[in-house]
């Protein structure tokens, strides 16, 4: 417990959370070949990681916002968001149901 | 039980955007049929597909001809793979100047015409891009109204939309000190990404007429035969016929590529499986958002001969 609250934030991004997300991420992109044990929760989305690019950026946009009413405002937040399954996670335990 | 038969689209990806990687492991090098074809590209166009290099005549900085002729012969050893596995399409698709591999998979034209057209056309492109100062940019999450809004902003820029991919996917080509603006502006109003892609024409716009002419005169070199496979003309949204090949191909770096519409239209007519034959998943990726539940194959994927079975597929057109 902090007094800014972040370390409340962070517990709230459970396992079960996470799972789901991987699950989003394999459904919206089609990824029939990927189990959700292939996706490091940690490891980079882009690049190198699980060689996603900006199409499927767009993909979990809609994806994230259909599924958890989270909205991705611009490519700056976009960036940030999309490093790791974690990042997605925090995001939406941040902002679930502002959009 | 008998499997539902599909039918199939071949899809023909325009240009790569980047050099491909291929690691001496990779099939380009040790299958027999693709060192042939590559061997063969060498020695009609001076083009070292593997090296990504000319190795005769003075094109070697035109960058994005080494692209398309890398495009080109890409898709073609995968369309003869695919042929050699017993897997044919019903009918082929092409985005942009993925043209040139539609023709010649659908025999209207020869490898070898097809090569040199790639090759001469990409350079009268080239050519005509340093004179005029072009660029293209890639806007992903933007509508189309909103991509409307920010073109006529920026009037006197010249800046069209050059490929109509998806409701929210679009390119555009313009002036390049036009695109320089664009970019900043689409991500302003909240694109999900905005960046230059590699070309450096303003493709798929009015800015190509003054090229028009001289690519007529390339295209008028070439034997155009009947087509033994069927290909399909976003533009109009019917197949292209023999008579109608030239001024196709003299015309359509000035014309959108009506993507999106091209996809909808073969689904309603019956096609089932999108099969993308080069070395990427891009349209792959496009027709995935047009259509979720369609399915899609790209070659470029190195699992995907496996799961590519003949018992499958079936030339019958019914």
């Amino acid at each position: 417990m902090t007094e800014n609250g972040w370390d409340d934030k962070m517990a709230e991004v459970t396992e079960e959370l996470i799972l789901q997300l991987k699950k989003l991420i394999i459904e919206r992109l089609k990824l029939e070949e990927v189990t959700t044990e292939d996706i490091g929760t940690d490891d980079p989305l882009f690049g190198e990681g699980l060689g996603l690019d900006s199409i499927d950026a767009l993909e979990l946009v809609l994806g994230l916002e259909k599924d958890y009413g989270v909205i991705i405002p611009d490519a700056e937040v976009g960036q940030k968001v999309f490093q790791s399954v974690r990042t997605i996670a925090q995001y939406v335990v941040d902002n679930r149901g502002t959009g | 039980m008998r499997r539902e038969r599909e039918k199939i689209c071949f899809c023909f990806p325009g240009q790569l955007q980047e050099r491909p990687h291929l690691p001496v492991h990779h099939p380009l090098h040790g299958d027999g049929l693709a060192r042939e074809i590559c061997e063969e590209t060498l020695r009609f166009s001076g083009f070292d597909v593997l090296n990504f290099s000319f190795q005769e005549g003075d094109w070697e900085p035109y960058y994005n001809v080494k692209l398309q002729l890398t495009s080109y012969v890409i898709s073609l050893i995968h369309y003869y793979w695919l042929q050699r596995e017993g897997i044919f399409p019903h009918v082929i698709a092409e985005h942009s100047m993925g043209i040139y591999a539609a023709l010649a998979a659908s025999e209207s034209i020869d490898f070898r015409e097809g090569l040199l057209l790639t090759r001469d056309i990409g350079l009268v492109i080239e050519k005509w891009a340093r004179e005029i100062g072009g660029s293209m940019c890639l806007v992903l999450g933007l509508g189309m109204d909103q991509i409307e809004g920010i073109r006529d902003r920026l009037d006197g820029y010249r800046i069209s939309i050059a490929n109509y991919n998806g409701s929210r996917n679009f390119v555009l080509s313009g002036l390049r000190e036009g695109i320089d603006r664009v970019i900043p502006l689409c991500l302003d109003m909240g694109a999900v990404a905005a960046h230059r892609l590699t070309f450096s024409a303003p493709l798929h716009c009015d800015l190509m007429e003054p090229v028009r002419a001289e690519i007529l005169g390339l295209v008028d070199r070439i034997t155009v035969r009947e087509l033994r496979v069927p290909v399909f003309n976003h533009m109009t949204l019917s197949f292209l016929k023999k008579e109608d090949i030239k001024p196709f191909l003299a015309g359509e770096i000035c014309r959108p590529v009506y993507w999106e519409g091209c996809v909808r239209e073969l689904v309603r007519r019956g096609v089932t499986w999108f099969i993308e034959v080069g070395n990427d998943d891009t349209l792959c990726k496009l027709i995935r958002w047009i259509d979720r539940g369609i399915k899609t194959t790209a070659t470029g994927d190195p699992s995907s001969m496996g799961k590519l079975r003949p018992d499958e597929v079936s030339r019958d057109a019914s």
